[in-house]
C-alpha cells in the first residue's frame, strides 16, 4: 500500500529551509494573515413564509412536478373554449370597426388636441419691457403731506411760544 | 390563418385610444385580415377579463366595472349593461352568451376590452406582453 502521507520527491528539504523560502505576506499554511479574531460561523434555522413562486409550498418534495406544471387548468380550458365556439363563425362581425365602437372608444379617452385650441406666443414678438408705473397725487400722499405739514406747525408755534416766554421773563 | 403584425398594431391603435389608425387598418384588411383581427379582439378580451376577474372577481365586481365604465365616459347608449355583464361573466362563470347577436356580441368586446386595458394603464411594453399573449391564443383559436 503506497504511503499516502509521504512528501514528493525533491521536496525532502527541511521546514525551516521552506519558510525562509516563501515570499514575503505569504502566511504559512494554517496560520492567519491577521490577527483579528475570527468569527466562527453560525448555524441557524429561520422560519420564513414560502415565496410567492412555491404557492405555499415550503419543502422541495411538496413542489409540482414537469406534468402537473404544464397541465392547464381544465376550467379556463373550458371557459376559453366556450368563447371560442360561440366566436368563431363570427370572427368579421367581430373585427368590424362599426361607427358605435369608435364613437364610444373617442369618448373613453376624452377629446383629442386639434392644435387650434391652444394659445402660442407669436414668434416675431420679443418680450415687451413697460415703463415703470408712476403714480399721480392721490389721497394718501395728499394726508401724508397734511400731517407733515401739521407736524411743523405745531412744533413751530411750540417753539415761537417758547421764545416768547424767555423774553418776557 | 395566423394573426399578422400589421392585425396586431390595429388592435394596439384601438386600445391606446387612436380610433382613426384602427379604422384605416380595417378598411385595408381582407376576408382574412378581419377574420384574424376579430379573433384577436375576442382573444384580448378573454384575456383582459380572465386577469381581472377570474381569480378574485364576483358578479357584484362586474356590476361595479360595468356601472363605472358607463357613468365615467357617458356611455349609456353604446354600452348595454345587461349584455356587457353576461360577456364579462361568461369568462369566468358558466353564464352562456350564444344568445347575443354577433354584432352586438363584437361592439360590446371591443368596449368592454379598452375599458379593461384603461383601467389597468400598461406600460408600452406590459401592453406589448398582453397582446402577445392574447395573439398566441387567437393563433390557437384559428388553428382549430
Amino acid at each position: 500500500m503506497p504511503e499516502l502521507n509521504r512528501r514528493p520527491e525533491g521536496t525532502d528539504r527541511p521546514e525551516q529551509e521552506l519558510r525562509e523560502q516563501r515570499p514575503r505576506g505569504l502566511a504559512e499554511p494554517g496560520r492567519h494573515l491577521t490577527n483579528a479574531p475570527v468569527e466562527r460561523f453560525r448555524w441557524s434555522e429561520v422560519e420564513l413564509d414560502p415565496p410567492e413562486w412555491a404557492k405555499g409550498v415550503d419543502r422541495l418534495d411538496d413542489l409540482p412536478d414537469g406534468e402537473e406544471l404544464t397541465e392547464p387548468d381544465p376550467d379556463k380550458t373550458r371557459r376559453t373554449d366556450k368563447i371560442r365556439q360561440v366566436v368563431v363563425e363570427s370572427y368579421d362581425e367581430v373585427s368590424d370597426a362599426s361607427a358605435k365602437i369608435v364613437n364610444a372608444v373617442d369618448k373613453m379617452f376624452g377629446p383629442r388636441p386639434d392644435g387650434q385650441a391652444h394659445t402660442q406666443t407669436r414668434p416675431d414678438r420679443g418680450p415687451v419691457m413697460s415703463n415703470p408705473h408712476l403714480s399721480d397725487v392721490d389721497a394718501g400722499s395728499v394726508a401724508s403731506a397734511l400731517l407733515t405739514l401739521g407736524i411743523v406747525a405745531a412744533e413751530l408755534t411750540r417753539r415761537v411760544d417758547r421764545l416768547r416766554g424767555s423774553n418776557q421773563k | 390563418m395566423r394573426v399578422t403584425p400589421d392585425v396586431v398594431a390595429s388592435i394596439r391603435a384601438l386600445l391606446t385610444g387612436d380610433t382613426a389608425e384602427y379604422t384605416r387598418t380595417g378598411e385595408t384588411l381582407d376576408r382574412t385580415g378581419r377574420q384574424a383581427r376579430g379573433a384577436l379582439l375576442s382573444a384580448a378580451f378573454f384575456t383582459a377579463a380572465d386577469r381581472r376577474f377570474s381569480k378574485t372577481g364576483t358578479p357584484a365586481d362586474v356590476v361595479t366595472f360595468v356601472g363605472n365604465l358607463r357613468a365615467r365616459h357617458g356611455l349609456t347608449e353604446e354600452l348595454d349593461p345587461r349584455t356587457a355583464e353576461r360577456l364579462l361573466l361568461a369568462t369566468f362563470t358558466d353564464e352562456e352568451i350564444d344568445d347575443i347577436g354577433p354584432r352586438v356580441r363584437g361592439e360590446h368586446f371591443t368596449i368592454l376590452l379598452v375599458g379593461l386595458i384603461m383601467d389597468e394603464q400598461l406600460p408600452d411594453a406590459e401592453l406589448d406582453a398582453f397582446l402577445d399573449e392574447a395573439r398566441v391564443l387567437a393563433d390557437q383559436w384559428l388553428a382549430d
